[in-house]
């Protein structure tokens, strides 16, 4: 008797979940047009599918890159299964065997399920090594807990009858271990790796988007990236990747556990009941439904193919003219309500910004900023983008990317007239951008950053390794080896404090200089508010100049806001930012068209946008 | 392979056997003859799967001796015993085929099983499995399972064999032709073999002597010597197994009412 399915009922059992997921697919495709939702907000599957086909900069296409990022993510995963497997079952049989660890170590190993993998990711990179290593850990940790489980569980229920039957043949322990116990065992720890295969590909994924390499990216770091600058499409056709990755790890352990297991397996009998043909009056029910369901997706699609599809040049029409904005309410003594995205905890950079809220200058202005904090990783661009809030914090590429796309962001306000970026390391014989950039050294960098494609097209790639940051400093105190992306007024600041010197390299140095800490809207919104964008103008130019005058007030708020920057290390980054605020300008926060021009070129040339736009959109002139 | 050297018999000498507060059984004693097919019969909770658990070393008495004796009457040492013990259920472990079922007792005796194809094959034949060898228990029926489980109590050619109601689960047509085919196995093998039954035809029908326990607390109530010119289907129509069920019937009768002993001698 064979257990093996044949080919054509392989097919047919494969046939269901195809064809539903076909059928999700257009329903999806078809919500994105009905809805006329942006790429930036959820991509369409088209729009994802076209993403695979897209040409990169070098010259690859977007699929192969998707790949060779998935095959290393695949590795990743791979190895952290093995770990957890290997480790996994021979904790589990160490705990099912010592009472005194079943009893004393067991519960905890209850707490390996609840660690929040995303907090440790980074030290793992510390302990283990950057790359391969740490995301090994991160998977093998994520994915660890199910095999210890099932194996303790599976070795503990051995059935008390067959343990007396090796009683009366008079077996010895070692027998019974090997012959009933471990055999008996073995379909739950199977259950155990099949769970583990699942969550360790999850595990290698968050490993990868906070600490992943950048120079050739593993799937979580491309996510990582692409959330930054707001291609969905890209991020969507990663999750498939990573989603791959899961379904062939999974197959590959079900296709193991059945050559170890043979057919008594119960699961194996579980299925084939499963397919034990139901009533004809159910299956009548059941095509009826069918039936139902499939003329409605069809009525919708007919529908939807009469909307334009996400990216054309239809459905950016649509997106400009938009619906009505609504009109915010206004406070009881007549302020209008504004929202504003912060990218980042609150700390100097946005002195100006708390300045007008806490002397009340917006008021003065006729507005009520509320400022919402951010942190590392918070989309302010697409939370402005899609109407979340009124006016968000970010940088001047992101302005313009976002364009491109068809988003209808625009900048009012430009806090930072010189970008505050630098790359710090320790005190080295380097002495400019272009050496350090050429050196080899580790460079720790927010993912998805344009001026770290600016250096590489400027000074070549390959000469530094790249790998990602969240921002922290713990990464770059640990290891003295490593430079680290940093604003020059806060993380260089924090670590002077410390007793740590750095050694500044600027990256306007290579040209690279957008406006920083740009205050942005859109412009439905700034149509529907005509007022806002002068008035904001006008409390943001105050708030930044009563700062700079005295930033003594502003900065023991901002310290209670952010305990992780002491008021001392405040007061030395107003110091050290006064001269990129101030800049050229004539007038604080002035913007223009010339600047934005040179600007869009570079992204231009990078390949981060397809198309030129006009950059005289970008900025509203007073 | 060791030689079998003859069934052997079993001594009861007033065993009793407490749980806790309970007396599961009280000061049995009896006597169980080398080379019979003995049967254990009486209404539940009167301790035979107890007293069949005591004879075959998986627990033992709180007071009184088990011996063991071969047919001069000298006692055999424990390790010379060879028990085999069959269970309710037929306990097959899933993940191995009907021969390596099998050979299980074997192996793990650590006696190579490769030299043992022919005896293990004969075994499976002689229980009719020969087409099973390499089927898993999922992949037989109920009379099937009991068969390997006996043919795996066998193959240690044990010198006492102990039987706890193995064909309990089975239906009436199937026990009755494995019921023959022990029957046949029994005389064919050197083995005294101890069954423990809940049905009076079987215990008449297998049993040369039935022993008929009472309960609460469990002891033996009588005796009933079996002697049947010859055991075949057809016995079971004869008059004579007629007159021994009837006897059978009233000895467990008695057995059942002297649960309330002390009330019915007043009646």
């Amino acid at each position: 008797m064979s257990n093996q399915p044949n080919l054509s009922a392989r097919v047919k059992r494969l046939t269901p979940p195809v064809i539903s997921a076909l059928a999700f697919a257009l329903f999806w495709e078809d919500m994105t047009r009905i809805l006329a939702l942006p790429s930036y907000l959820l991509p369409a599957p088209s729009a994802v599918l076209s993403a695979l086909f897209e040409t990169l900069p070098d010259g690859r296409q977007m699929w192969s890159y998707l790949v060779t990022a998935t095959m290393k993510t695949a590795l990743s995963a791979f190895i952290g299964f093995l770990c957890a497997g290997v480790i996994g079952v021979l904790m589990g049989t160490l705990l099912a065997s010592v009472r005194l660890l079943r009893v004393g170590v067991y519960p905890l190993a209850n707490l390996l399920q609840m660690v929040p993998i995303i907090a440790l990711a980074p030290l793992l990179n510390i302990w283990f090594g950057y790359g391969l290593a740490g995301v090994s850990a991160a998977a093998c940790i994520v994915s660890i807990f199910p095999v210890i489980a099932n194996t303790v569980d599976g070795l503990r229920s051995t059935d008390p009858q067959l343990v007396e039957l090796f009683e009366v043949y008079g077996a010895d322990r070692k027998q019974r271990w090997w012959r009933l116990e471990l055999p008996a065992a073995l379909p739950q720890i199977f259950t155990g790796l099949r769970i583990a295969a699942g969550l360790a590909v999850i595990g290698a994924v968050v490993g990868e988007l906070v600490s992943g390499v950048l120079d050739d990216p593993p799937i979580g770091a491309v996510i990582a990236t692409n959330l930054r600058t707001g291609r969905l499409e890209v991020v969507f056709a990663s999750i498939l990747g990573s989603a791959s990755v899961g379904f062939g790890l999974f197959g590959l352990v079900s296709w193991g556990g059945h050559k170890a297991l043979g057919s008594w397996h119960a699961s194996a009998q579980r299925e084939r009941v499963d397919e034990v043909a139901t009533s004809p009056e159910a299956r009548r029910r059941e095509r009826r439904g069918l039936i139902v369901l499939a003329i409605s997706l069809l009525v919708m699609t007919a529908w939807a193919s009469q909307h334009p599809a996400q990216g054309s040049e239809g459905a950016r029409a649509q997106a400009q003219q938009g619906q009505a904005e609504q009109v915010t309410a206004r406070s009881a003594d007549g302020l209008l309500k504004v929202t504003l995205q912060l990218n980042w905890m609150p700390e100097p950079e946005f002195g100006g910004l708390y300045a007008a809220t806490i002397y009340g200058l917006d008021r003065e202005e006729g507005l009520e900023i509320e400022l919402i904090n951010g942190g590392p990783g918070v989309p302010s661009a697409q939370l402005v983008a899609s109407g979340k809030v009124d006016l968000g914090v970010f940088g001047a590429d992101q302005v313009i990317s976002m364009r491109a796309k068809g988003s209808d962001l625009v900048a009012l306000f430009a806090s930072f007239q010189e970008t505050p970026r630098v790359i710090m390391s320790r005190p080295s014989e380097l002495k400019s951008m272009k050496e350090l950039w050429g050196s080899g050294r580790m460079i720790a960098v927010e993912p998805g950053m344009g001026f770290v494609r600016w250096l590489n097209h400027s000074y070549g790639e390959g000469g530094v390794k790249l790998v990602a940051s969240q921002g922290g400093l713990s990464q770059f105190k640990q290891d003295p080896t490593l430079s680290q992306a940093a604003f020059v007024f806060s993380e260089p600041v924090t670590l002077g404090l410390e007793g740590i010197d750095t050694q500044l390299f600027r990256v306007s140095e290579s040209g690279w200089n957008p406006y920083a800490v740009v205050v942005a809207s859109r412009e439905r919104y700034l149509k529907a508010h005509p007022e806002v964008a002068g008035a904001l103008t006008r409390a943001l130019r105050k708030g930044w100049a009563r700062y700079l005058a005295d930033p003594s007030e502003v900065n023991r708020h901002l310290s209670k806001l952010n305990p992780s920057m002491s008021y001392e290390a405040m007061q030395r980054a107003v110091k050290l930012a006064e001269p990129f605020i101030r800049g050229e300008a004539k007038e604080l926060g002035e913007m223009s068209v010339e600047r934005w021009r040179a600007l869009m070129s570079q992204l231009l040339t990078l390949g981060l946008i397809k198309e030129e736009i006009d950059p005289s959109g970008c900025l509203v002139v007073e | 392979m060791k030689e079998n050297l003859g069934p052997i018999g079993v001594r009861l000498r007033e065993v009793s056997r407490r749980f806790g507060a309970v007396e599961a059984l009280s000061e049995v004693s009896f006597e169980i003859p080398a080379g019979s097919f003995s049967v254990l019969i009486g209404p539940s909770g009167c301790g035979k799967t107890t007293l069949l658990r005591m004879i075959g070393a998986l627990d033992s008495p709180t007071t009184g001796a088990i011996q063991y004796l071969d047919r001069d009457g000298q006692e055999v040492p424990s390790e010379a015993r060879s028990l085999s013990y069959g269970f309710q259920e037929p306990r097959l472990l899933p993940w191995l085929s009907v021969y390596d079922n099998v050979a299980l007792p074997l192996e793990l005796r650590g006696e190579p099983t490769q030299a043992q194809r022919p005896i293990i094959e004969d075994m499976l034949e002689r229980v009719g499995l020969s087409d099973a060898l390499y089927k898993r228990p999922h992949e037989l029926s109920g009379g099937m399972k009991m068969r390997a489980a006996i043919a795996r109590a066998l193959i240690t050619q044990p010198r006492l064999l102990l039987l706890d109601e193995p064909f309990g689960a089975l239906d009436e047509i199937t026990k009755g032709r494995l019921d023959d085919e022990l029957l046949s196995l029994w005389q064919r093998l050197e083995v005294t073999v101890v069954l423990v039954t809940h049905s009076l035809s079987e215990a008449v029908y297998l049993g040369q002597q039935v022993n008929i326990l009472a309960a609460r607390p469990g002891r033996l109530s009588s005796q009933l010597n079996v002697e049947l010119d010859q055991r075949d289907p057809s016995t079971k129509t004869s008059e004579e197994f007629a007159r021994y069920v009837a006897e059978a019937h009233r000895l467990l009768a008695i057995a059942e009412l002297s649960v309330t002993e002390g009330e019915v001698a007043h009646v």
